[in-house]
Formats: C-alpha cells, sequence, structure tokens
C-alpha cells in the first residue's frame, strides 16, 4: 500500500511546482516587468496589486477542493478514485493555468511603456506545419503494437469470460483509455495548428523558436499522457486474460503506469527548463511591442459575448467582445464539440448495460 | 522565412501577403518546388479571415508563380511571374509618376531603383524581356 501514497505525493509535488511557476509569471522579467511588458516604477503597489490578486485567486483557488476531494477519498478508501481525481488534475493543470495567465496578460499589456516607439507589424512563418513535424515515430509504432496486442487479449479475454467478471467492467475501461486516446490525439493537432500567440515583427525568429519549443511541449505534454493511458489499457487487458494474475493486479496494473510517470516526466521536465532561457530572450521582443486591441468586427451576433458563428474565419477561438469568443461555425469547433458529447454518451451506454 | 504584415500600411492585408511572397521568389529565398502554408495556418497565424489569405494565393497563382494542389498545398512554380508586358509597364510608369509627382529628382529616383535592385540581389533569369 506503499505506493499509492508514493505516486499520489509525487503528483502532489509536481502540482506544486506548477503552483509556483504560474505565480511567479508576472515578476519572471524582473521587478519592472508584469509578463511580456514593461511596466512602470510602482505597478505593483498600484494597478499591478489587483493583477497579482486575481492571479493567485484563479490559481490558488482550486487546491482547496482538490484536498478536501483527496481526503474524503483517502479517508473513505477509495484511493484510485483519489489518485484518478489528482491524476485528472495534474493533466488539465498547465492548461488552466496557461489561460489564466494569458488573461492576467492581457490585462498587464494595458499599462505597458515603452522607449521607443512599438513595432506595428505582425510576422508569420512560411514553414509548413505538419503533425508528423511533431510526432515520434518510435513512440508512435510501440502505442499502435501496445493497442494492437491489447485489443487481441480483450477478444481473447471476452471469448472466454470468468463466470465472476462482470462483461461491462471488462469493456468499459477499454473503451474509455481509446476514446481518451482519440482525445488527445485531436488535442495534440489542434497544439500544432494552434499559432499560441500572434508574431511581432520585431525579431521573428526568437519569437517564432519559443512558439515552437512551446508548442513542442504541449505536443510532448498530449504524448506523455497517451503513454500512460496505452500502458494502463495494456495491464487492463494482460488482467482480463490472464485472470490468474489478478492477484497481483497492483504490479500488473500500475506497475507500468508508474514508471511511465515517473520516467516521463523527466523529458518534460528537461524540456521545460529548455523553455526558460528562450522566455528570458522575449524580453527583447515584447519591449518593443504590443498585440493590437482592434475591437471585433461589427455586425456578428455573440451569445452571451462568448459563443458566435463566422464561417469566413477558420480559428475555434475568434475576437469577441469579452476577449476570446467560440467560433462554432469552425470545422474544428464542431469536432471537438462532438468529442467531448461523446463522454457522457459514453457512461449512458455504461450505465444502461449494467441495468 | 517570415512574411510580414503593417497594420500601418495602406495596402489591404491580401496584397501585403502577395507581395512579401513575391518578394521573398525574387530574392530567391523560396525556391521552385518549396511548400507553402496552407491557407488556414496562415490565416490562423495572422489572425485573418481565410478569404485574405486565399485572395492573395489566388493572385499569386494567377502569375503562376505558386502551384495549388488540392489536399497537398501549395508549392512555388517559378521565380518569373506571368505578365503581359503593358501591365509591367503601366505599374512601373504609375510608381515612377508617384514620385516625380513627389518632388524627387530623376537622379534620387535612379538611385532608388538601383537600391530597390540591389535589395532584391540575385533577379531569376528571364526577367529582362
Amino acid at each position: 500500500m506503499m505506493w499509492p501514497v508514493v505516486l499520489y505525493v509525487s503528483v502532489w509535488l509536481f502540482r506544486i511546482y506548477l503552483v509556483r511557476s504560474a505565480l511567479r509569471g508576472p515578476r519572471f522579467h524582473g521587478p519592472d516587468w508584469c509578463f511580456d511588458c514593461r511596466v512602470p516604477p510602482g505597478f505593483y503597489e498600484r494597478e499591478g496589486r489587483d493583477i497579482l490578486r486575481a492571479l493567485r485567486l484563479r490559481i490558488l483557488a482550486p487546491l482547496p477542493f482538490e484536498t478536501a476531494i483527496g481526503a474524503v477519498l483517502w479517508w473513505d478508501g477509495h484511493w484510485i478514485a483519489a489518485l484518478a481525481v489528482q491524476a485528472f488534475v495534474y493533466i488539465a493543470a498547465p492548461f488552466y493555468h496557461a489561460a489564466v495567465l494569458r488573461g492576467q496578460a492581457r490585462r498587464a499589456w494595458q499599462y505597458a511603456i515603452f522607449d521607443e516607439p512599438p513595432a506595428s507589424g505582425v510576422a508569420v512563418s512560411l514553414s509548413p506545419r505538419r503533425l508528423a513535424d511533431y510526432a515520434q515515430p518510435w513512440l508512435e509504432r510501440t502505442l499502435t503494437g501496445a493497442i494492437t496486442v491489447s485489443v487481441i487479449l480483450l477478444a481473447v479475454a471476452f471469448t472466454h469470460p470468468d463466470p465472476h467478471e462482470n462483461l461491462t467492467t471488462m469493456v468499459f475501461g477499454p473503451c474509455v483509455a481509446l476514446y481518451a486516446c482519440l482525445g488527445l490525439a485531436l488535442l495534440k493537432r489542434a497544439i500544432v495548428s494552434w499559432r499560441i500567440s500572434v508574431t511581432p515583427a520585431v525579431q521573428p525568429e526568437l519569437f517564432t523558436e519559443w512558439q515552437d519549443s512551446c508548442r513542442r511541449l504541449f505536443a510532448m505534454m498530449c504524448d506523455y499522457l497517451r503513454t500512460e493511458t496505452v500502458s494502463a489499457l495494456l495491464g487492463w487487458s494482460v488482467l482480463q486474460a490472464w485472470p490468474t494474475l489478478w492477484h497481483w493486479r497492483s504490479y500488473v496494473m500500475l506497475g507500468p503506469v508508474l514508471s511511465v510517470c515517473l520516467l516521463g516526466a523527466i523529458p518534460l521536465f528537461l524540456a521545460e527548463r529548455r523553455l526558460l532561457p528562450l522566455t528570458r530572450n522575449l524580453k527583447a521582443v515584447t519591449s518593443r511591442w504590443r498585440p493590437s486591441a482592434a475591437p471585433p468586427p461589427e455586425g456578428r451576433f455573440y451569445l452571451l459575448g462568448r459563443v458566435c458563428s463566422e464561417p469566413e474565419e477558420d480559428q475555434v477561438l475568434v475576437r469577441g467582445p469579452r476577449g476570446m469568443a467560440l467560433n462554432t461555425a469552425s470545422r474544428r469547433t464542431r469536432l471537438y464539440m462532438a468529442y467531448l458529447a461523446g463522454w457522457p454518451a459514453l457512461v449512458v451506454v455504461m450505465l444502461m448495460s449494467r441495468v | 522565412m517570415f512574411l510580414t504584415v503593417d497594420t500601418n500600411d495602406r495596402r489591404p492585408v491580401y496584397q501585403q501577403i502577395a507581395d512579401g511572397i513575391k518578394a521573398l521568389i525574387a530574392r530567391g529565398q523560396l525556391a521552385e518546388g518549396m511548400a507553402l502554408p496552407s491557407v488556414r495556418q496562415v490565416a490562423g497565424d495572422l489572425g485573418v479571415n481565410l478569404n485574405t489569405v486565399a485572395a492573395a494565393y489566388r493572385e499569386l497563382q494567377d502569375e503562376q508563380l505558386i502551384a495549388i494542389k488540392p489536399g497537398s498545398g501549395a508549392v512555388v512554380a517559378s521565380r518569373t511571374a506571368v505578365r503581359k508586358p503593358e501591365e509591367l509597364e503601366t505599374s512601373l510608369r504609375t510608381a515612377l509618376l508617384n514620385l516625380v509627382l513627389s518632388g524627387v529628382s530623376p537622379a534620387h529616383i535612379r538611385t532608388l531603383v538601383a537600391q530597390q535592385l540591389r535589395e532584391l540581389g540575385n533577379p531569376p533569369k528571364g526577367v529582362e524581356r
């Protein structure tokens, strides 16, 4: 029973590291800076205080809930559920932090000061971006092989079911794992096509290198999570095919998951450390650039200021009256919505099959 | 290799994109057969309408500078644009007229033309018609 505690504590340590990094975001470049813009002296005693307060509130607010849910689940003996909740938070946290930091950085730009007039141009790289450039063939082959083996083992188990085993339980877990893999593949595709931020015409090479490194880091995170999911699927399939191994289920099921979790975190951590000097270099770019604060196009209908339908724009998120708005006319938005709708459908199918 | 769009430039965005790609082709930075990003990628990265980028690519395709293959994207087809000689003369005359009307001396115009040609570096063969 020692290893779940070790895993839980490890995930918490990573979580605290992420929280600490996010809270350091505003003053990352120094005391005269707020995110990527230079601010007047005494900024953090005036307007900056609100930005810091809002950032702390948004970043720290989920922590008491996570702690309470985790404590209740551990107390009740549901340690797998506690690990699952913490794993979900661990996956969602970087994306949530990125959104919060971006929102507060946008606020900070209103108070930016410049030594010289900021550049007005934006640049775009003419190098095509393809999903294949962000994929590792050996990893893709390994994952495909592991999924194939899992499906074969499950098929074998399904044809000779254990009379004590619930068929729904046997099939539902793998279905969830495969559907999660599909979602992560979609997410990776979205990350590759994501521009991250408009590239200023000042030293675009520097900015593009940083954007590409961010994109690679997020793509690596998706690969990491896919590997975790597939290793869990493989462990589950082995258990279903050889029920005699059920006694050692902790080792068979969670051994590979734990190994991937800890070993896979090392390249991720190194990639994040490599990103730091690039982020520091951005000072030279952002001190001479101000993002466009152009209002959204007129004549467009917004639902609650956050949803619109603009067929001529392909982006999932477009400029709206309250920041970014979801563009339902985009083919990709519809695909993501259909995918998300699949999750409750999957749960309903499982519940109905139990009845 | 970068394409720059200036919000203070009076030219429409599609024209800036087309002109930027033409300049890169003329300088030899975009060689024949090189792939260009998709219309979706450029529109997404610049945060502009799909039609804006599509119009720029269409202009380049009409001048046979790029070839668009459905499904596989756009590639640089040639370093010489297909345009009528009268059309080229008209463009040159309009540019010279604007310079003269702005009070620029003929000597300075020659210097400017020479400078622009120098910036283009190695002009492709077949430009002198």
